[in-house]
């Protein structure tokens, strides 16, 4: 009888009785593990929905939440609309920055508008 | 039964109902089980609890033979196990394998934890069943204490290998899975801690009844 005989031979009495021994659960620790369960789907249950609810509003409604709402969206294109109708149609009394900037920037003209004319026909006569 | 078919044919028995709760049972694989469960399904988490909780605890009690360390094992285990759900990639390993595994890891935890405090008999715990045991069962359990107690004395990775070999019945190569070593590596430890299993119970089996079998 070699050592592996010798063992299962020995110890084959002592598993067997350890198999039906088995250890028994506590109803505490079924509880504790069912609650852990039902607390850990909550979670996560809840992380899932958080990104499908902003899947299902579309970008519409994604780019008025980014600028503050409707009420956000409703003052930018009311200062939009402003800003085009002014360009449009400045009070008079307001200064033309175009014609500031213009005049500062226009010591380095080369050629006064009938010199420009009068080349340019030349060349394509 | 793949995990995909399971979930449509469970599904398809319908959401509630003695008939759904047998098929749970009786046929879904635990990696559907947990698939449902990422999904949700209470019955899910009833069932996997009813299934892997009293492996993980019977595991851990062997290996560590303290029923509240084993208790609070298992229940770490068996959380992590459902945080780690909406995550399984169904398919590529067994549940069963992969709490095995976290359950050792743990176990490995609560003793480095403990180290330096010895084990004695007294920490193996007392039967609950408090019905009159006939002599059979009282022979068990003398002989399940006496194992246990030669269990405490084998190094952490023997005793590992034996509890999950001739406990829980697990095959070499799922045993080097769980443990992360080679087969090799297993059947090693296992011969090595059989021997000295046998050494340590050999004085004992006059005491145990042993010799009148």
């Amino acid at each position: 009888m070699n050592d592996d005989d010798r063992s299962r031979d020995t110890l084959g009495v002592f598993f067997d009785a350890a198999q039906r021994e088995t250890p028994v659960v506590s109803d505490a620790l079924m509880a504790r593990v069912a609650a852990d369960a039902v607390r850990v789907q909550r979670q996560t249950q809840t992380q899932n929905q958080i990104p499908a609810s902003r899947a299902e509003q579309g970008w519409r409604q994604q780019l008025v939440n980014v600028l503050g709402g409707w009420r956000g969206m409703g003052a930018l294109v009311a200062a939009c609309a402003a800003g085009v109708w002014l360009g449009f149609a400045p009070p008079a009394d307001w200064v033309d920055p175009v014609q500031i900037v213009m005049q500062t920037e226009s010591d380095l003209e080369m050629f006064e508008t009938e010199d420009l004319a009068f080349l340019l026909n030349a060349v394509e006569g | 039964m793949d995990g995909a078919r399971a979930i449509s044919d469970t599904q398809a028995a319908g959401p509630t109902g003695p008939a759904a709760d047998t098929e749970l049972k009786h046929v879904v694989s635990d990696d559907a089980l947990l698939i449902l469960f990422a999904r949700g399904d209470a019955r899910a988490a009833s069932e996997l609890s009813q299934r892997l909780t009293p492996r993980a605890f019977a595991v851990a009690m062997r290996v560590l033979g303290n029923r509240a360390e084993a208790e609070d094992v298992a229940q770490e285990a068996m959380l992590r196990l459902w945080k780690m759900a909406p995550d399984w990639q169904s398919g590529t390993a067994q549940v069963s394998t992969w709490l095995y595994r976290v359950t050792m890891n743990l176990c490995i935890d609560a003793k480095r934890r403990a180290r330096g405090r010895s084990v004695t008999l007294d920490e193996v715990p007392e039967p609950i069943d408090s019905a009159p045991e006939v002599p059979q069962q009282m022979q068990d359990r003398a002989r399940a204490d006496a194992l246990q107690s030669a269990l405490m004395q084998l190094p952490e990775r023997q005793r590992q290998a034996v509890v999950l070999r001739h406990l829980e019945e697990l095959s070499n190569p799922e045993i080097g899975e769980i443990l992360e070593i080679s087969v090799e590596a297993v059947e090693s430890l296992i011969a090595r801690g059989k021997r000295t299993l046998t050494a340590v119970l050999a004085g004992k089996r006059e005491e145990l009844g042993y010799d009148n079998e």
